[in-house]
């Protein structure tokens, strides 16, 4: 009798929970449990909603998050502690591009209280990664002005795309090309990456973006804090989560600060001034 | 080294059912991690205690092509109870393991030669998994619930404690029917 009570109770238990998770049909499949869709797009849409004057915006930024989930909400924490515009991840959200990694990071980085964007990183690219970015975030490369800037997204993982071109030059030239206001270009991997570009193709880079607007290029990769100034341009390398660590941007119509933060404690990292 | 382990590994599985007096049959089944649809061979041992099944599933895509994966799925079932009334049998609960591989072109496996080293990435067509399993026997069909949670996300869990709280998040659950035509 308790056997079969303990049986029914199973099998009830299977039934009653078992509704959702059947959505976890294969890690290498595109679907998600999210319904999240063209996020990048949505969020860049309510800021150009926002009073366009040119002012001060600060920039909340993460990076290389990877399966640190707990650290990123102690990240995210610690931003929401702060008044920001925008906030942007830098790629590798995931370790290995599976659906299950898009959900865990989604159900988290939703928690920000202000829009965000997010960069595809090299291991956001993997299996059916790079159809779950488009869906969920929607295009690879992304260009938008707010409040007196140029916020450029590049999706510059050379060797994840490798097969369909590498890195899309031509629009990043056209996007730093066109801008009468200053820029700020946020990518994945480090630029001087020896691993992931041919010579040519940093030289492409630095030929594209010194001598324009461009103030300030930030990326992740290397999970450490670096800035410094490449070819007469502001350089910010974003700490990894871990440890509830993030980077604090402010940008102003003559000035550009950095702050290194973790959790909600930040501390001044750099001050760049225009004439 | 990885490649050989995993091979032996996946031989191992699947000899089991030929060293004992093993019942052969089919199994079909919905997710699991296993694939949106998935149909192969099972193979039960004499005692019904031993259960493998080898699969191949395919899941639809969204904006790319669908997707297929093989899989291999041991289960243990110690737990047997006959009802009394019905010709009925239940195990409570069964575990094992699962592997699986994805039949896919975006993997490090596939892709290696592009990257600077050899193991610059893990192999991301591989998973394995933990499972889960209650089933019920009528005759020569057998229709199972199971639940499974990957390596990677049982790594990330144990990590992140936060995560735990949620399980929902990550378990997949999966349902399906095996038929042995002798049993």
């Amino acid at each position: 009798m308790r056997v079969r009570l303990l049986s029914v109770l199973f099998l009830m238990f299977f039934v009653a929970v078992g509704c959702g998770p059947l959505q976890r049909n294969s890690p290498f499949s595109e679907q998600t449990i999210s319904t999240a869709h063209r996020l990048n797009s949505l969020n860049i849409e309510q800021l150009l909603r926002r009073d366009q004057t040119p002012q001060d915006i600060y920039m909340g930024l993460l990076s290389d998050s990877h399966q640190n989930y707990d650290d990123l909400e102690y990240a995210i924490e610690g931003i929401n502690s702060k008044t920001h515009d925008f906030v942007a991840h830098l790629g590798d959200f995931t370790n290995q591009g599976y659906n299950i990694e898009y959900d865990l990071f989604l159900f988290r980085i939703k928690n920000l209280g202000v829009p965000f964007v997010t960069v595809l990183g090299n291991h956001d690219t993997l299996v059916k990664g790079k159809s779950l970015y488009q869906r969920i975030f929607g295009n690879f490369n992304e260009s938008f002005d707010y409040r007196g800037y140029r916020f450029i997204i590049l999706n510059n993982n050379r060797l994840d795309f490798y097969s369909t071109g590498g890195v899309d030059w031509t629009w990043l030239r056209q996007n730093v090309q066109s801008s009468t206001l200053p820029i700020v270009i946020m990518h994945h991997i480090n630029p001087d990456n020896k691993e992931y570009f041919a010579d040519e193709d940093r030289q492409t880079f630095w030929n594209i973006v010194s001598g324009s607007r461009t103030r300030l290029v930030l990326h992740g990769h290397q999970h450490i804090w670096i800035t410094d100034y490449t070819n007469g341009v502001l350089r910010h390398q974003v700490n990894r989560t871990e440890g509830g660590r993030w980077s604090r941007v402010l940008l102003q119509t003559n000035s550009i600060s950095i702050e290194r933060c973790t959790r909600m404690a930040c501390s001044n990292d750099t001050t760049q001034a225009f004439p | 080294m990885i490649r050989r382990k995993l091979f032996l590994n996946a031989l191992f599985i699947c000899l089991v059912p030929f060293t004992a007096r093993a019942e052969w049959g089919v199994v079909l089944g919905l997710s699991g991690y296993l694939g949106s649809y998935y149909a192969g061979a099972s193979f039960l041992s004499e005692n019904e205690r031993h259960n493998v099944d080898i699969t191949l599933g395919v899941s639809p895509g969204i904006i790319d092509e669908e997707v297929y994966q093989i899989g291999a799925r041991y289960v243990y079932s110690p737990f047997e109870y006959q009802f009394e009334r019905f010709p009925l049998k239940t195990n409570i609960l069964s575990f094992g393991i699962l592997v699986t591989r994805c039949l896919c072109d975006d993997t490090f496996v596939q892709n290696l030669s592009i990257y600077p080293e050899h193991n610059y990435y893990d192999e991301t067509a591989y998973r394995f998994g933990l499972v889960l399993e209650h089933n019920l026997k009528w005759e020569s069909f057998t229709f199972f619930f199971n639940w499974v949670l990957l390596d990677q996300i049982a790594i990330a869990s144990y990590n992140n404690p936060h995560i735990r709280q949620r399980p929902l998040d990550f378990w997949s659950a999966g349902l399906g029917i095996r038929f042995y035509p002798d049993f």
